[in-house]
């Protein structure tokens, strides 16, 4: 396991003023995989994943990264070691660009983490190569750049490090279709580098598409942790309960069903919803 | 950034929250003025007492007060250790090259933290139970005569209320560039004064940037609202003072006067 | 009647090549349009040009017969509200009502009117029991929800949406759009409404679909001729293609013609009887 949650307890705020946003939490992301991390607006999920790199502490419990242990006590300046392990993508990335150059603000990363400045460059370099950017605006300004592009240069700032883990926030929220298609092709480019994956995903077709375990929040509490196909079997009900919806494929699967089809496993994807209903109608094997 | 107290608005039903915005800013620009004149333990102590009718008046918490104060501790502490040690006179009850410890310097530390700390939870009262465009609209009001010298009140009013609104946004959003910043590696605590100043342009540059953004939308949000000139419009908030004002006069002239004779008689 | 005529649109945006030229686009009163692109294609833009916040470098844009001129613009814009994409960005007031008042501040709407106009609005929108919260205490969708009511106090025949729902959680999207359809409802022909976006499920939605690709309109028509007719060009466009669509294309027998989510389970239902 590359993540080990244990019963984490977490609040903002303290004494009688505490509003306590995570209650003992126990959850492993599996090393090497994508977990996906699902629930509503104001569930914890971006509290939870803070504590992956140490930017939150945990009040009780602990938190087993690979082969650090972050607990309360942990020092600040221990961190950086853990910094170094995980990258964390946040919501909008692209709000964090401040350098003159492209090149220079992905370079910033593995400066601080210790690289000389040519080895920095040449990290620098790759990581751009592995979101794509063209060769020929790395000395641009960032803020000359599309929308899509500072996505990606914040993203390269990330990867630069060379993580072992990736937390990403929402990363293809407000891109276009193409856009969200072409990050989500990165995260799975990077899975296949063997990196642990940690999304925190709204869109449960993402979910269905790219998650080999999804760890659901609801009020601070795990709800549910498990593989993406027993996830989205489970009884109606449960999903009204945790705030959560099926992908669009189950749905349908579902709408059908109400429409008095037969129900088998629901569908997560449209190619299985049509094999379903090809099946159904015509009885195509 | 739910610890900020101080400035910020909460939406309750005390009786403080009644009162016209106006009626609160004068009763907070005369309490605070009124404690300048003094050094004197028993009209703290009147002044104290005035206070905490005012705290129970908003119906808030008295822990909130006390989280509210808290951010601000060290600046206490900084303004006691100068009263302390820099303060002259006699006598000395302790010294040490140039640093000594006199009574009227300790006497002194106790009524600055006192004064300090009245002034900020009177304020506190203020902004919490006034919304910003309250008060802005208030500011405008009591401030008006001044557009007669050609003093822009209305403008000044309503970048006053827009820049209040925005604080909790950027405050929210300083916060997340940090965490971003810090898990790219960044550190303040490192390095020589030059460094350690070079350190904060990833965080200065990203939030200038994005206020600017905030800015250039919010300008255009307004502009297609149909705003063109703040001197012609009209106000959603009227301000009426009602008998909760009348109440709230009597009682801060009743403090006053016993204030005031307190002052004469005790120094 | 036209709500908006757009003739021999030319800009460009500075040290860039043109983005509209000779540019044409005519919106009939009552419509639902989505114009839609990635991002980059110029829709934006258009609104903002539409709304007199760029100023053009040639061409006739007119409002409801009203050229968009600089002595007209005020008079113009009266006719015409905006949502913006990001909610934050555009909550003026300090509390939900506050921001709906500030609309009817600028058009000096008496003091004493006001509590009932703001209070209709809110309540279209499903918000009134907000009134007096504060921004940071509302969800994305509930403020983009008191932006629509922000513009619906001011009573306009036309409302553009700039991507009004690409920084919502899929329940803030789902209400915005519910909303939407409401407000279509009630007000049928004396509304106008252009929704700007690239998730073509929402352009399903629309009555009609104007593509853009880098300034030029690339297709136009009815959902089901875009869909039809213009699928491969908007795989190529990189915008995909609406839910129903690819689900009626894996299919072993297409629908006879494009069906929208619902259609397309009722059509199946009926297949199968």
């Amino acid at each position: 396991m590359a993540i080990n949650f244990e019963q984490v307890n977490f609040s903002y705020g303290q004494g009688k003023l505490a509003q306590p946003v995570l209650k003992d939490i126990s959850a492993s992301m599996p090393s090497g995989e994508i977990t996906a991390i699902v629930g509503q607006t104001g569930s914890g999920k971006s509290t939870l994943v803070q504590h992956i790199n140490g930017l939150l502490k945990p009040d009780s419990g602990r938190v087993v990264i690979n082969d650090f242990v972050l607990t309360s006590q942990t020092k600040e300046k221990d961190l950086v070691k853990l910094r170094a392990q995980v990258g964390m993508v946040f919501q909008f990335p692209e709000n964090q660009l401040f350098a003159e150059t492209v090149l220079a603000d992905v370079a910033y990363g593995p400066v601080n983490f210790g690289m000389g400045k040519e080895a920095a460059q040449a990290a620098a370099k790759k990581a751009l190569q592995t979101v794509g950017i063209p060769e020929d605006i790395w000395d641009k300004s960032p803020f000359a750049l599309s929308g899509g592009q500072m996505r990606r240069v914040a993203i390269a700032g990330v990867l630069a490090t060379d993580p072992e883990i990736v937390v990403m926030d929402e990363p293809v929220a407000g891109l276009d279709p193409k856009g969200q298609a072409d990050l989500l092709n990165l995260i799975e480019n990077l899975k296949g580098q063997g990196k642990t994956i940690v999304l925190i995903t709204h869109q449960m077709e993402q979910v269905a598409a790219l998650a080999d375990w999804v760890v659901v929040l609801h009020h601070g509490e795990v709800a549910a942790a498990e593989n993406p196909l027993a996830l989205f079997n489970r009884p109606l009900d449960w999903y009204q309960e945790v705030g959560i919806d099926l992908p669009r494929p189950a749905q349908f699967a579902e709408d059908l069903h109400q429409g008095g089809w037969p129900l088998g496993q629901r569908p997560l994807t449209v190619k299985a919803l049509a094999s379903q209903i090809n099946q159904e109608v015509w009885g195509d094997e | 950034m739910n610890k900020i107290v101080i400035g910020r608005y909460l939406p309750g039903d005390g009786w403080v929250y009644r009162l016209d915005p106006r009626t609160k800013i004068l009763i907070t620009f005369i309490y605070v003025l009124a404690l300048v004149f003094t050094n004197n333990w028993v009209p703290y102590v009147w002044a104290t007492a005035f206070l905490i009718l005012v705290l129970a008046l908003t119906k808030q918490p008295l822990a909130l007060y006390w989280s509210g104060l808290k951010p601000i501790l060290w600046l206490i502490i900084f303004t006691v250790v100068l009263q302390i040690f820099f303060t002259p006179g006699s006598p000395v009850l302790w010294h040490w090259g140039f640093l000594r410890v006199t009574t009227p310097g300790v006497v002194n530390a106790v009524y600055v933290v006192i004064r300090f700390v009245l002034i900020i939870l009177m304020s506190t009262v203020l902004t919490l139970t006034t919304p910003p465009t309250s008060i802005a609209t208030a500011l405008e009001s009591l401030l008006g005569p001044l557009k007669k010298v050609r003093v822009p009140v209305a403008e000044l009013a309503l970048m006053l209320s827009i820049a209040l609104r925005f604080v909790p946004l950027l405050l929210d959003e300083t916060q997340k560039i940090m965490n971003a910043q810090k898990s790219r590696g960044m550190s303040f605590s490192s390095g020589g004064p030059i460094k350690r100043a070079k350190a904060v342009i990833p965080m200065l540059v990203p939030l200038f940037v994005g206020a600017l953004q905030r800015a250039l939308d919010l300008a255009n949000a307004m502009e297609v609202r149909g705003f063109q000139d703040a001197n012609q419009r009209t106000h959603y908030r009227v301000l009426k003072y009602g008998h909760e004002d009348y109440q709230a006069a009597a009682v801060t002239a009743v403090f006053v006067v016993v204030f005031a004779l307190l002052v004469l008689h005790f120094g | 009647m036209d709500a908006i005529k757009i003739d021999n649109l030319a800009y460009h945006y500075e040290d860039q090549a043109p983005l509209f030229k000779n540019f044409n686009l005519t919106i009939q009163a009552g419509d639902w349009v989505a114009l839609v692109g990635h991002n980059g294609s110029g829709k934006s833009t258009l609104a903002k040009l539409i709304l007199g916040l760029l100023e053009r470098d040639d061409g006739k844009i007119t409002v409801y017969d009203l050229p968009l001129t600089e002595e007209n613009l005020g008079k113009a814009r009266e006719k015409m509200g905006m949502v913006f994409q990001n909610p934050d960005n555009q909550f003026v007031g300090a509390t939900v009502a506050d921001d709906v008042a500030f609309g009817l501040e600028n058009q000096q709407v008496p003091s004493q009117d006001m509590p009932a106009k703001i209070e209709a609005a809110l309540k279209t929108v499903g918000m009134a029991a907000f009134a007096d919260r504060e921004p940071h205490y509302l969800s994305g969708g509930q403020k983009q929800r008191v932006a629509l009511a922000s513009v619906l106090a001011l009573q306009p025949k036309i409302i553009i949406l700039d991507e009004a729902t690409a920084m919502l959680d899929p329940q803030g999207r789902a209400a915005v759009l519910q909303t939407l359809k409401d407000l279509k409802k009630a007000y049928g022909d004396q509304l106008t409404l252009i929704m700007i976006t690239h998730d073509m499920d929402e352009a399903s939605l629309a009555d009609r679909v104007v593509v853009l690709d880098d300034g030029k309109l690339v297709l136009d028509g009815t959902p089901a001729e875009v869909f039809e007719a213009g699928d491969q060009k908007l795989k190529d466009l990189g915008l995909g293609l609406p839910f129903s669509v690819q689900v009626s294309q894996a299919l072993k027998v297409q629908p006879p013609h494009y069906l929208n989510q619902q259609e397309l389970l009722q059509w199946l239902l009926t297949l199968n009887k």
